[in-house]
């Protein structure tokens, strides 16, 4: 492990030189994540009118839900961003490498690529969650900071687990993106109160951990839920995905041909 | 004429790319229908204790939205990261040899690869109108299609100019997500304009933005009747072609490839 921590220090030191070399492209990149965050929160507080609220969720509890989105996005924006050239690695043979290193092929991912962006979204992220905890009176105090700090991980896990299995669908369809494309369709819907869904697509989003990404945790931040039982769910979901992706992962290199690389 | 001929071979071939994969077809448009589905949940818990919100009732405001996200799985084209993949590989070199206009050529391509998406997302788009209960009521069919048309000028040379970028920048994800961000937002594709502002409105209708999707939305729904926007919509539409062209032409005076 130690060595793993080693070499991916040094490749993500060396990722942010270059990355940050070119502060014009930095720069770009900091107005992507501003616009596209401003967008998603002008719709939200536009959508909600006077009214300012839905099916039973405050206008800032929406946004503080949006924030944590952003907030367990963070690790898969700065660890994971290698996962979008998994499929081109598979269609060129570059691929081969992942059978031949002695570490474990989602760990290899993590150790291709870091991207200082991931700086930028938890920025977003905390201005959201921050912005809306300013006009949540009551909520924010120490323990709302350790059953976040427990929580938060867990989502981050489950998010990414979730993405990467989309990402993984090129092992079998060759190109990731039709999957990719509908999964996010169900992740960006996932921020928003599962209360408002028919009982047959609340019941689906339970039984996929789409639900441990925003709704379980902000149960016991913004609902008063108690910690242990949602926490112990949190635990069951973001192991259950984790052990789901190693195992599609497994699959799909079993299935893998390729020659080069 | 040739000229002509060369478009339709380029739209035809990038066509038959875009709708090659049976499977990852099927996937997007069982994607979408979820997307669609989840959406009208969402709208429908918007409304159930406000029936009217911006002066539209639930069914304007849903077609409103599920019509503009249509239009942006379909008419939106990835120019931007073509062009910006054949700057950075030095392929753009090649396209520049060839007795054909830069833009043109890549307009074909998106033009093949609209017409192409169009073809399987269409149905999937009627089947959700017909499970919601939803209707496009178009006063005038001429005038909502020539808006589309205007609509899908607009948003591929915006995708061009930014594809133009790569000429100077290396990474254009920025870029191009601030683009399809705005774009989206102020077009009227998130949520429909009736919810800005009066102000906002105004300005957005004499500005380009509300022509991306509003616009041709409006003229779909019944909402417009009259050529009034249409006319500002292609107004716009030359003004974005020109601009095009001279940012091509300014980009093109940079180049210096190595290799390709």
């Amino acid at each position: 492990m130690t060595a793993f921590l080693t070499a991916w220090w040094r490749m993500a030191v060396a990722d942010c030189k270059v990355k940050l070399e070119n502060r014009a492209d930095f720069g770009l990149i900091i107005a992507g994540m501003f616009f596209t965050s401003a967008a998603s929160g002008a719709t939200l507080y536009l959508m909600l009118g006077q009214g300012g609220s839905i099916a039973g969720y405050s206008r800032y509890e929406l946004l503080f839900m949006q924030g944590f989105m952003f907030l367990a996005y963070v690790f898969e924006s700065s660890c994971c961003n290698a996962m979008y050239m998994l499929e081109t690695w598979l269609k060129n043979g570059n691929f081969i490498r992942y059978y031949l290193r002695p570490v474990h092929p989602l760990q290899m991912l993590v150790l291709e690529r870091f991207h200082p962006q991931g700086v930028v979204v938890a920025a977003t992220g905390l201005s959201f969650c921050g912005f809306a905890l300013a006009n949540l009176p009551g909520v924010f105090d120490v323990a709302f900071v350790l059953q976040m700090a427990l929580l938060l991980p867990l989502a981050a896990i489950v998010l990414n687990a979730i993405n990467q299995m989309a990402i993984a669908s090129s092992f079998f369809l060759g190109e990731y993106f039709p999957v990719f494309h509908t999964v996010g369709k169900l992740t960006d819907m996932s921020r928003y109160p599962f209360e408002l869904f028919p009982r047959i697509a609340r019941g689906a989003f339970m039984l996929l951990p789409l639900a441990g990404i925003v709704w379980w945790p902000c149960q016991v931040l913004l609902k008063g839920q108690p910690l242990l039982p949602v926490l112990g769910v949190m635990t069951l979901i973001a192991g259950g995905s984790v052990l789901l992706l190693m195992w599609l992962w497994r699959a799909g290199m079993r299935r893998y041909a390729g020659a080069g690389g | 004429m040739s000229m002509l001929r060369a478009c339709y071979q380029l739209a035809l071939a990038n066509g038959r790319v875009t709708a090659t994969d049976r499977k990852g077809r099927l996937i997007i448009c069982v994607g979408y229908l979820l997307g669609m589905w989840l959406l009208y949940w969402l709208w429908r818990g918007l409304y159930l204790n406000d029936p009217s919100r911006a002066g539209l009732d639930f069914a304007t405001a849903l077609t409103h939205v599920a019509t503009a996200q249509t239009l942006f799985a379909i008419i939106t084209t990835p120019a931007d990261w073509r062009l910006a993949r054949e700057i950075r590989s030095g392929e753009v070199a090649s396209q520049l040899t060839q007795p054909m206009n830069l833009a043109l050529r890549h307009g074909a391509m998106a033009l093949g690869a609209v017409a192409a998406k169009a073809l399987y997302m269409l149905p999937a788009f009627a089947l959700f109108l017909w499970w919601a209960g939803l209707n496009l009521a178009p006063s005038s069919w001429p005038l909502a299609l020539a808006s589309l048309a205007c609509s899908f000028v607009l948003l591929f040379c915006l995708a061009f100019i930014v594809g133009l970028a790569g000429f100077l920048a290396t990474d254009l994800w920025g870029i191009i997500a601030s683009k399809d961000a705005v774009v989206q937002f102020l077009g009227g594709a998130l949520i429909p304009l009736a919810f800005f502002p009066p102000t906002a409105q105004t300005l957005l209708h004499v500005l380009p933005f509300a022509h991306f999707f509003n616009t041709p939305v409006a003229y779909l729904t019944g909402q417009l009747h009259g050529p009034e926007s249409l006319l500002i919509q292609a107004c716009w539409a030359l003004a974005f072609m020109l601009f095009a062209h001279l940012a091509s032409l300014q980009v093109q005076r940079k180049l210096v490839v190595f290799g390709a």
